[in-house]
């Protein structure tokens, strides 16, 4: 039987008496992880304070990526106790949850999907098919679930997705981080895990697709729901076994960072450029760089051939594109390179990549490619790793020239 | 003497370009068309010859400006000859 929240003693907030300096949930610090956990400060018991930039303020809203904002969100509210421990406890590290959701939430808004039409009752056919599959994947590891139940979730994560993307305020994160929250309490982490998983896997991202049974399911015990606006202890289901602890999920591929050269490039004032501020692009605007695969061709972001014939470089300079390629492995590319004005870390917005370097194409077809980026200075295996996704996109990499100047991975 | 901010930056951007070349005296002619020419950084091909001659002058390391992994000796002689080409094409 598991044990009631509302029958639980709480101090304010949501931490259980005990140590005052202990800390139950550190953040994993790796590549690309801008912000750190920190040791909490002395205070009172039941005080947990909110994780902090690195740099010793945070950052404003608008000037972060949708996965740090996503990222944000879901601290802010697990830090005002919307989330529960346990619950943090079955999800994947935030870091690789947001990279779910990122995918999966661009599959779904690009599919046409809106929140207020999933949660309406007449959802299209689509819907329903995606959630008629992840009910039976459900059932596949012993787990039931409804259809209802499953586009609750995909609600959840299209709302969280589109609204985090939205956020230019604390406060629009802590709202995002809010009903995020509360969707998750309602669906279960199971489900939610699901759908990412399912989802994912169809855009290559790895998120085993048994992983749901390993995280528990909508009928997951009622101790593990927080308490959260609107929801009541009678909502609760039937408590279900404790499930174990999850196995981590790996990040989908290989990062490296910026070096540290280029930091602070993109501000005013900068000395890497003698005053010449790099463009940095923000989520919206990257989008008009990135790939398409189709029919064995590559795409432009309007659907044309892709073609690199009027394009340049400032390493290899005529016919070659700039490219880089992020941890979920889209490939954003530009025909242009401008020294100390538009470089593979603007494509990037400065944050890690799992590729960089250069691209030939002549009318979708893959000439070439190199891993040519001043910026990140690939190792030699993460243009493999692009080479990979291409391949798996169904462009024939088997005649592609490859041009490698990176040094071998150290590990 | 230390290079200035503003040469340091000029500097970078004529070496950037070339740090993968095997040989970065033949990058000169893609620099020039690509950095000189269209005024990155919003430098006229003059502020790009002042700047090479003051880096030459300094005792600096011009090689570390940026990662990269040409030798001090090699940058100096790229640099010498990007701005005996500006000068030889009166691009200033």
């Amino acid at each position: 039987m598991g044990r009631s929240p509302i029958g639980e003693l709480r101090m304010s907030g949501s931490r259980q008496p005990g140590v005052t300096c202990s800390y139950t949930s550190p953040v994993d610090v790796r590549d690309g992880t801008t912000c750190l956990a920190p040791s909490p400060l002395p205070g009172a018991i039941g005080h947990e304070p909110i994780l902090v930039a690195a740099s010793g303020s945070p950052p404003s809203v608008p000037r972060m990526s949708h996965q740090e904002k996503m990222a944000e969100a879901i601290r802010r509210a697990y830090a005002a106790g919307l989330i529960s421990r346990e619950v943090m406890r079955q999800l994947p590290g935030i870091e690789e949850l947001v990279i779910g959701i990122v995918v999966v939430g661009g599959v779904l808004v690009g599919l046409g999907l809106a929140a207020g039409a999933v949660a309406s009752t007449g959802v299209g056919a689509v819907l329903e098919a995606i959630a008629a599959g992840i009910v039976l994947a459900l059932a596949a590891v012993g787990l039931i679930s409804s259809a209802g139940q499953v586009i609750a979730g995909i609600g959840v994560l299209i709302s969280f997705y589109t609204a985090t993307e939205r956020a230019t305020t604390y406060r629009e994160l802590d709202v995002a981080g809010r009903d995020f929250a509360t969707g998750l309490a309602e669906v279960g982490v199971g489900t939610l895990m699901m759908i990412l998983s399912v989802l994912g896997a169809r855009q290559g991202l790895k998120m085993g697709r048994g992983a749901a049974s390993r995280w528990g399911s909508a009928s997951e015990p009622a101790a593990e729901r927080p308490l959260t606006p609107g929801r009541t202890r009678e909502e609760s289901p039937a408590p279900a076994p404790k499930p174990p602890r999850p196995v981590p999920v790996k990040p989908a591929l290989k990062t490296k960072p910026m070096l540290d050269a280029y930091k602070g490039e993109e501000l005013p004032g900068n000395s890497v450029w003698g005053g010449s501020r790099v463009k940095y692009l923000t989520d919206a605007e990257r989008a008009a760089y990135k790939l398409d695969f189709k029919d064995g061709k590559i795409y432009d972001a309007n659907g044309r051939l892709f073609d690199t014939s009027a394009a340049s470089s400032a390493h290899s300079g005529g016919g070659n594109a700039i490219f880089v390629m992020d941890a979920n492995g889209q490939i954003y590319a530009s025909k242009t390179q401008v020294v100390g004005e538009f470089h593979h870390s603007s494509l990037a917005a400065g944050q890690p990549v799992a590729a960089a370097g250069e691209l030939r194409v002549e009318q979708g077809v893959l000439k070439g490619i190199s891993d040519k980026s001043g910026h990140y200075r690939p190792t030699s295996d993460m243009t493999d790793q692009a080479l990979n996704v291409l391949e798996s996109r169904g462009i024939n990499t088997s005649g592609v020239t490859k041009t490698i100047v990176g040094a071998p991975p150290s590990n | 003497m230390s290079l200035s901010v503003r040469s340091a930056g000029l500097i970078r951007a004529l070496i950037y370009p070339v740090q993968f070349d095997p040989r970065p005296l033949d990058g000169v002619d893609r620099v020039i068309d690509t950095v000189v020419k269209p005024g990155s950084l919003g430098a006229t091909p003059e502020e790009y010859r002042a700047g090479i001659h003051e880096a030459l002058a300094s005792a600096d390391r011009l090689s570390s400006l940026i990662p990269q992994d040409h030798s001090e000796d090699v940058i100096r002689q790229y640099l010498a000859e990007v701005a005996r080409r500006i000068e030889a094409a009166s691009l200033q």
